[in-house]
């Protein structure tokens, strides 16, 4: 952001012309931004505006399907991430991404949540208690469900589930936590817990959340973007952006008057 | 005293031994492809599974392990389980490797398996302790149909085997090989009712359907609920 620029502060992250297609149709057309640390930054904008594809660009994971193309830049840290010599593991291990649908390995809860922690090669029984702990903490479910619980991740309701996962990406410490529309299809109750744990970890690290819903968005984040076909419409502190937007496709979105 | 006919069950080894030999192999080189497939989708290794399991099912299985076998057979090979090992493997692999593929891309694993990279897994990580892990009930039921159809393949390799053995001058030498062990008696298949070995033959018959009954309910006992990408297998 251009304040923090002229205040000589070094943004934790930089995206630089961002570009995203799949099979010649272009998602993401020349995102630009820039994130202080501990911030959080919240993607808005109508269903496929692409802000699942940028959360997922930013981490890598489109790689996975090679029909998606991604060019452009993202500094990481001081550290271009999208370079071919740039460990993707590692990549994706600082830049944990949660899913909308709580995405759950076929294993017992404490695995699942120390599962990075495991395929990064960390063996001791000890430190992998101790990161399950702390990042259950931080997810408020460790008293609840305590040190190994028996019963099946599944079994937990779909808020539960969606904790886990959220503990499962913060068990390694991510410099940046991912949040694709993290309480999808939950009730305003559970939306309420879920933000509650999501308010303590933005004083953590810096988070970006993709969200349809415009007062999550609002509660969540201090920077707020707005998106339109892969475009970056206008970026800006939430308050300012919700109560005086600059552009006038932004003033539309915010109002419900979308063509 | 057995109410069975001695030698009822004779063949019966013969079919176990090549199956057992048969079936690891296959199971191995299907799920490596199906892991490769999984990994990379569109990469150019999982291209090459995916045309070659095209290509492959396009003639029916028995077609091809009884072509495998008569040209292993003509081209001098003698060894009734190496024969028989080598056609089972040829011919049950495309229709394995296609049901573990479809198990490791099902929507539910491949929601796995972003969730694992995302975690920073790498993909040898993630095959073996997603995949494999997350699919173990499924891969045994698909190993268990696939013996069951190599129990029924073999029998039907045996009787192309002998046809080459009555047509090549070194035929004989195979047919003593062949016709005591000939799995369930297929060889004999055409014996008259008068045939003292008929009822041999009949019995080695009903062991080789209520071996693959068997084989097949044991797979869906173990599969649970009905899988959709198991009926191919």
């Amino acid at each position: 952001m251009s304040a923090m620029r002229s205040a000589g502060l070094e943004p934790k992250l930089a995206v630089a012309d961002l570009r995203v297609s799949r099979e010649n149709v272009e998602v993401l057309r020349g995102v630009s931004f820039s994130l202080p640390a501990a911030t959080s930054l919240s993607f808005i904008g109508a269903a496929g505006s692409g802000k699942s594809v940028l959360l997922r660009a930013l981490c890598r994971l489109l790689e996975l399907d090679p029909l998606w193309r991604v060019a452009g830049s993202v500094i990481l840290d001081g550290e271009e991430i999208l370079s071919a010599s740039a460990d993707v593991a590692r990549v994706r291990r600082r830049l944990g991404l949660v899913f909308p649908t709580p995405a759950l390995l076929p294993m017992s809860v404490f695995e699942n949540v120390v599962f990075g922690l495991r395929a990064m090669g960390v063996q001791s029984e000890r430190a992998l208690d101790e990161a399950y702990e702390r990042a259950m903490r931080r997810v408020l479910l460790w008293e609840p469900l305590g040190a190994r619980p028996k019963k099946k991740p599944e079994s937990f309701p779909h808020e539960t589930r969606q904790r886990i996962c959220i503990a499962r990406a913060i068990a390694l410490e991510p410099e940046a936590l991912l949040l694709d529309e993290p309480a999808a299809g939950l009730d305003p109750v559970a939306t309420q817990v879920l933000e509650d744990v999501l308010s303590r970890l933005r004083r953590e690290c810096t988070l970006l959340v993709a969200t349809n819903n415009l007062q999550q968005a609002a509660r969540l984040s201090d920077v707020t973007c707005y998106l339109a076909r892969g475009e970056v419409v206008e970026i800006g502190d939430t308050p300012s952006l919700f109560s005086r937007p600059s552009d006038a496709r932004t003033e539309d979105f915010l109002a419900g008057r979308i063509d | 005293m057995s109410v069975l006919p001695v030698g009822a069950f004779d063949g019966a080894l013969t079919t176990v031994f090549s199956v057992a030999i048969a079936l690891p192999i296959t199971m191995i080189v299907a799920l490596m492809a199906a892991l490769t497939v999984a990994a990379e989708a569109a990469g150019a290794a999982s291209s090459l599974v995916r045309s070659a399991g095209r290509s492959a099912r396009a003639v029916p299985p028995v077609v091809t392990g009884c072509a495998v076998a008569v040209i292993a057979a003509a081209s001098g090979a003698t060894s009734i389980i190496g024969i028989t090992v080598l056609a089972l493997f040829i011919a049950c692999l495309p229709a394995a490797a296609a049901t573990l593929v479809e198990t490791f891309n099902s929507r539910y694993a491949r929601r796995r398996l972003y969730a694992a990279a995302a975690a920073g897994a790498s993909p040898r990580y993630i095959a073996l302790a997603v995949h494999i892990r997350g699919s173990v009930r499924l891969i045994g039921a698909v190993a268990l149909r696939t013996a069951a159809r190599m129990c029924v393949e073999t029998a039907a390799i045996v009787v192309a085997l002998a046809g080459v053995a009555g047509a090549f001058t070194g035929g004989p030498a195979l047919t003593n090989i062949v016709a005591p062990h000939a799995p369930f008696a297929v060889v004999q298949f055409f014996a008259s009712a008068a045939d003292p070995d008929a009822p041999v033959v009949a019995w080695r018959a009903i062991a080789l359907v209520a071996l693959v009954l068997a084989m097949h309910a044991a797979s869906r006992l173990i599969e649970g609920e009905p899988h959709e990408s198991l009926s191919r297998a």
